[in-house]
């Protein structure tokens, strides 16, 4: 019973994800409002905006192949199935055994991949331009991903989401150090970039020379940019469930028991919107960066996953 | 070794990790406010870090020399420079030496190297951490002063290689003989009052303040 | 049944044939292909018999030298290679059928040579002894540089042909010396006898042949520095050619390596591996974004070739570090992921290959620039691209991201290691390969976006028709097995450790579940991935279809800010596209730019602007041309022996003699 009860749960999680992520949007925006003195639109206005889009015509290029019609899917689907590799509430996933964080990284660069080709496909120069820099500002990004996730990996002993984030809450206040620090930052950056935020890329942007993402899927409308849209504030929540589950591991639940996961639901909206502050406070503070001062910016996030790593893991400095 | 039990040694080594951190930060950073900022942070961070071994022991003289470090290096120090870039009307590093990402990349290189001089010499592995760690954040400051050309950078390169000193004293021996950090302190203020006035001279004299102008002061 | 020989025969009378059939293009090509596939079809059949158990595929045949005859035997490594070799040349054979035709007035030579060229490939890991493997190794580089010069009369052709000629040489001597070594301590040709004398080596020895092997064997794989060949040999040679070249002829190189490091050898120290792992490190950083830096299609492919053999070699190094501390279960997880990868690559190279193929067929250049718009005259070809591009750039769950993951697996295990420097090595390794996994899928974006979506960039590209059915085929079946290589991880790992088994005899195999790839740290299911996959896909479509009814769509031009009607000079091109990371990585590629303006007198019209921009390859100028200068400034010096006189060059006849005299004289003393 209680198995059932957990694999129930477990399923349960990216569905809380899915609903949860325009909502996060949604706070986002409405936070940045505030601290510029704006009154913003309402918290749930992304999904308004969702249901809307959904069920408007779609105007498709003349110019575009399948690609674009198939794009949004790919990069739904893609971009929720990782929601399935990652802990939420509970220190389990429901498909944890299928994919680790390392797939988690090669999982996200799916829906990128078909994004990107379908901002080359409508021929227009912004959907080009969007892409070149998505693609360049990525794979910049990737290797301090993959270093920011190698640091918590090696803290556990394993490259798993599930494993990670359940030795590491079980480590309890001992596991608050120096490589948990520069892990933590370094992901933030690196989910600053991945996610089109300030100081890498304007969300609210469309100007037409300073878009990133948003000139990539500047030809899509009604349905597919709805599901673009969902896919990006997935991945906007995902970022910040991995920030919070990996480098801030208190309060996840092992089991079911209801008391435990109440508690573990509660510390998890905590942690997501502190963080949901955070954001907003560093979008406010900061400007956009000049595009080329993206690869020193991620420069900095992976020389800090970095030294996370040798503290803890390469040459067990402890710093 | 003496108070090393508790709390305090995962408290001084996270705080001296972070202070580590606004050294990589000073080095990344191009406008020379952020740069001045970074260390002013350390500076809090290092005095922070003062500040828990003194109230562990306690020990009043380390309790008063933290809070002394905390309002001298982490306010004072920064305001002046804050002023003296006011007047000369300098905001950014506009071409260093060496770029940004080689000077991260070097940056690490150090720590390896400091890191890697340090571990045969100390066995004891939370002074000998806390020594690789000074030395580290020495010679980032050094690195620093290395690559920049604006005399402000160097001179904060100058106070990041007095924190490392800091840090390295502070966890080897838990103290420091107060006069010497008084010192210390005071030949700072010396120092940084000379070098702001040298600034305001390279200015006058060169409208610039980048040192690689003096090289034309060759004889 | 020993079907060795009968392969081997067919595949000879194939060359032989197709002499004797030159007058008749479609006889020769006929015969060339059909020799192609049925040789293929029994050196597969052979090779699968061998890594069944079956130890008597094997062919011996007198030599001109006595002692050490033709031997060629196959054991369950060797059958590895060899059936890789046959699977892609009869995927490449039957894309022949139609694309060799475009190849008729040379069908005899293609022919002819594209046999020699298979039987060669086939027999360099069959060979069992030295004799026969120079041979075969000679062979294959002697008929792949005719099929690279197959279009002689462009001097592009003829350079890169001996280019590859001149560098392949050099390797084969360097291969030459390494055996030499072995020979003098085993006193015998046979490997046999090399195995059993390697071991024995003194140090010093052991890693001067390792060196020597490395290189030279480093050299056909297109390592970095001694690739500069590759990106001009692959893409001259006709695409199925290149396809076998980039997909399995460079893999020669890899079983060399293992041949001499782990077979010969027995595994060496520690720096050897964390050589290897450095040389792939460089290799697949170098390699990618030189590719990102190409807009000619077939020679970004190349440069591609280098980027995955270094990942390749990232596997192998890792594992030979590994062997050193003898940590034997973390060694064979590494060379399975090499492996795993030289499988892939060689299956998913020679798709896009065949893809750039009939795209070069259809649309008559190799110029990306020229390119656009295809995938809606040839939608097939275009599928079979985007899953061939999918796979190289390591996107799940196709095979290359299978084999990337195990490789990061292996990599991450290193952080294990007792020696600090090891440590380092690999997570810099893992760097390393997180760019490149990064570039890669930036490159590949690129090559499909520009080719295949979009506009047609030129009257060609308009015109293009879809591939023939034999093309399709062959483009099919490979992308097919991309998707099973991926989604099939157990029984492939099955088979490498089956190769492996001969090289590592002391090792235990792991055991591999049929659906999952089981890494040292995590595991992986690539068939549950690819199934949700499409079961979100499906249920998004289906949910967004309840919800808002069937799709309502408009077609309506793109928005070309205000201009009337969007012209394919408005798009991005190849060199837009990668201009972001051109100047990421300037330093490393110092670009220049010339840019001429015609007509300035008005303002805000400007006439025609011609913009031109280019690379320097680090490599070429740093390290091949002063050694070239060098070498041509010595050869200055030594022309003055030359002076024309016959009298003077019979001087320095009877003076070299008598030198050898009097040499002679001190010696009988």
């Amino acid at each position: 019973m209680n198995g059932c009860a957990m694999t129930a749960a477990c399923w349960f999680q990216p569905l809380l994800l899915l609903l949860l992520a325009p909502l996060i949007q949604g706070c986002a925006r409405k936070l940045k409002a505030c601290l510029q003195n704006r009154t913003g639109a309402s918290v749930l206005q992304p999904y308004w905006d969702l249901l809307k889009n959904l069920r408007k015509e779609e105007v498709l290029s003349e110019t575009a192949s399948p690609v674009m019609r198939a794009a949004p899917y790919a990069a739904f689907s893609a971009t929720f199935l990782a929601c399935f590799l990652v802990p939420v509430l509970f220190t389990a996933s429901p498909l944890g055994f299928a994919g680790d964080m390392i797939a988690l990284v090669y999982l996200l660069a799916l829906p990128r991949f078909f994004m990107a080709l379908a901002g080359l496909d409508a021929g227009s120069a912004f959907g080009g331009m969007g892409s070149s820099r998505e693609m360049m500002i990525s794979s910049a990004a990737e290797p301090a991903l993959v270093m920011v996730l190698f640091s918590a990996a090696v803290r556990a002993g394993s490259t798993g989401a599930s494993e990670t984030a359940a030795a590491l809450a079980a480590g309890g206040p001992s596991v608050l150090g120096p490589g948990l620090a520069l892990g933590f930052i370094a992901l933030f950056l690196v989910a600053l970039a991945e996610c089109g935020r300030l100081p890498v890329d304007n969300p609210a942007t469309h100007l037409e020379l300073t878009m990133v993402h948003e000139a990539m899927i500047l030809e899509h409308s009604g349905r597919s940019l709805a599901l673009l849209e969902l896919a990006s504030s997935l991945k906007l929540t995902l970022f910040l469930t991995l920030l919070a589950n990996l480098f801030i591991p208190w309060g996840m639940a092992g089991g079911t028991e209801p008391g435990a996961a109440a508690l573990s639901a509660v510390a998890f909206l905590l942690k997501l919107g502190a963080l949901v502050v955070t954001l907003s406070v560093v979008e406010t503070s900061t400007a956009k960066l000049r595009l080329f001062r993206v690869p020193d910016f991620l420069g900095i996030a992976f020389v800090l996953a970095l030294l996370g790593l040798l503290s803890e893991g390469i040459l067990r400095l402890g710093l | 070794m003496i108070g090393v039990q508790g709390w305090l040694p995962q408290a001084v080594s996270f705080l001296t990790a972070l202070a580590l951190v606004s050294a990589f930060a000073a080095l990344s950073f191009r406008t020379l406010h952020l740069v001045v900022r970074a260390y002013a942070a350390q500076s809090v961070l290092l005095g922070l870090a003062a500040l828990a071994v003194g109230l562990h022991k306690p020990a009043w003289h380390i309790t008063a020399l933290a809070l002394l470090t905390i309002g001298f290096k982490g306010f004072g120090i920064p305001w002046f420079l804050f002023k003296v870039m006011e007047d000369v009307k300098i905001r950014r590093e506009a071409a260093p030496f060496i770029g940004y990402p080689a000077s991260l990349l070097g940056g690490v290189g150090l720590t390896l190297v400091s890191y890697a001089a340090v571990r045969p010499v100390m066995t004891d592995s939370f002074a000998g951490r806390g020594l690789a760690l000074g030395l580290t954040i020495m010679l980032l400051g050094l690195w620093l002063m290395v690559g920049r050309k604006k005399a402000v950078t160097q001179v904060v390169g100058l106070l990041i290689v007095d924190n490392g000193l800091f840090v390295a004293a502070l966890s080897t021996s838990f103290s420091m003989p107060m006069i010497v950090e008084l010192g210390l302190l005071f030949d700072l203020l010396v120092g940084v009052t000379v070098l702001g006035l040298l600034i305001f001279r390279i200015q006058s004299t060169f409208a610039s303040i980048d040192t690689d102008r003096l090289t034309r002061l060759r004889g | 049944m020993n079907l060795l020989p009968a392969s081997a025969a067919c595949l000879a009378l194939g060359t032989l044939a197709c002499l004797l059939l030159r007058r008749s293009p479609v006889a020769a090509r006929s015969a060339s292909l059909g020799a192609a596939l049925l040789g293929s079809g029994l050196m597969l059949a052979a090779s699968a018999a061998c890594l069944a158990g079956d130890a008597g595929q094997a062919m011996v045949l007198p030599g001109p030298l006595g002692a050490a005859g033709f031997s060629f035997r196959l054991d369950p490594f060797s059958a590895l290679f060899c059936g890789l070799v046959s699977c892609i040349a009869l995927a490449a054979s039957v894309y022949g059928l139609s694309y060799a035709s475009g190849y008729d007035e040379k069908a005899a030579a293609l022919g002819a040579f594209y046999d020699l060229f298979l039987l060669a490939m086939a027999l360099v890991p069959a060979a069992d002894n030295a004799f026969s493997f120079l041979f075969a190794w000679e062979a294959m580089t002697l008929s792949s540089f005719f099929l690279v010069t197959l279009d002689h009369e462009k001097a592009s052709s003829r350079r890169a042909g001996y280019l590859y000629f001149v560098m392949s040489q050099a390797g084969t001597a360097l291969i030459f010396a390494s055996f030499l070594i072995l020979w003098r301590a085993a006193g015998s040709l046979e490997f046999a006898a090399f195995r059993l004398a390697g071991p024995a080596l003194p140090a010093g020895a052991k890693s001067a042949v390792f060196l020597l092997a490395l290189a030279g064997f480093g050299l056909k794989a297109g390592t970095v520095p001694l690739h500069i060949w590759l990106p001009y040999a692959h893409p001259a040679a006709p695409s199925h050619v290149s396809a076998l070249m980039s997909g399995v002829m460079i893999k020669t190189g890899i079983y060399g390596i293992l041949l001499t490091a782990l077979g010969f050898l027995g595994g060496g120290p520690a720096w050897w591996g964390g050589l290897v792992l450095g040389l792939g490190a460089v290799s697949s950083v170098l390699g990618v974004l030189y590719a990102l830096m190409e807009h000619d299609l077939k020679r970004l492919l190349a440069f591609h070739s280098v980027e995955n053999i270094g990942i390749i070699l990232m596997g192998l190094g890792a594992g030979m570090l590994f062997s050193s501390f003898e940590l034997p279960e973390l060694a064979l997880a590494a060379y399975a992921a090499g492996l795993y990868h030289t499988v892939n690559h060689a299956v998913f190279k020679s798709l896009l290959f065949l893809g750039a193929g009939s795209v070069l067929k259809a649309v008559g250049t190799r110029d990306m620039e020229k390119m656009g718009g295809l995938i809606k005259n040839m939608p097939a070809t275009a599928l079979c691209f985007l899953v061939g591009s999918m796979a190289i750039s390591a996107l799940p769950p196709l095979n290359g991201f299978m084999s990337e993951w195990l490789t990061f697996q292996s990599l991450l295990s290193g952080f294990g290691l007792e020696s600090a420097a090891g440590r380092l090595g690999t997570l810099t390794a893992a760097a390393c390969l997180a760019l490149t996994g990064g570039l890669a899928a930036a490159c590949f974006v690129k090559a499909f976006g520009v080719t295949f979506l979009a506009l047609p960039r030129s009257e060609e590209a308009l015109k293009a028709v879809e591939s023939p059915a034999f093309e399709l085929w062959a483009m099919a079946g490979l992308a097919g097995s991309c998707l099973l290589l991926g989604i099939m991880p157990g029984p492939v790992l099955r088979l490498m450790h089956a190769g492996l088994a001969p090289l590592l005899p002391a090792y235990p195999l792991a055991e591999t579940p049929d659906l999952a790839a089981v890494g040292i740290l995590g595991t992986v299911h690539p068939a549950v991935l690819l199934g949700m996959l499409a079961g979100l896909a499906a249920a998004a479509w289906l949910a967004v279809r309840l919800y808002a009814g069937p799709a309502r769509v408009r077609r309506a031009p793109t928005w070309a800010c205000g201009m009337p009607g969007l012209t394919p000079r408005m798009e991005y091109t190849s060199t837009a596209f990668s201009k972001p990371i051109r100047l990421m990585f300037a330093f490393l590629y110092k670009p220049s730019r010339e840019i001429r303006r015609e007509r300035m007198d008005q303002p805000y019209f400007p006439g025609a602007i011609h913009y031109s921009t280019e690379i320097t390859y680090v490599i070429r100028e740093r390290l091949y041309r002063p050694s070239v200068r060098t070498m041509l400034r010595g050869a200055h010096l030594v022309r003055g022996l030359q002076a024309g006189s016959v009298n003077l060059y019979l001087g320095y006849l009877c003076a070299t003699v008598t030198l050898l005299l009097i040499f002679l004289i001190g010696r009988a003393r």
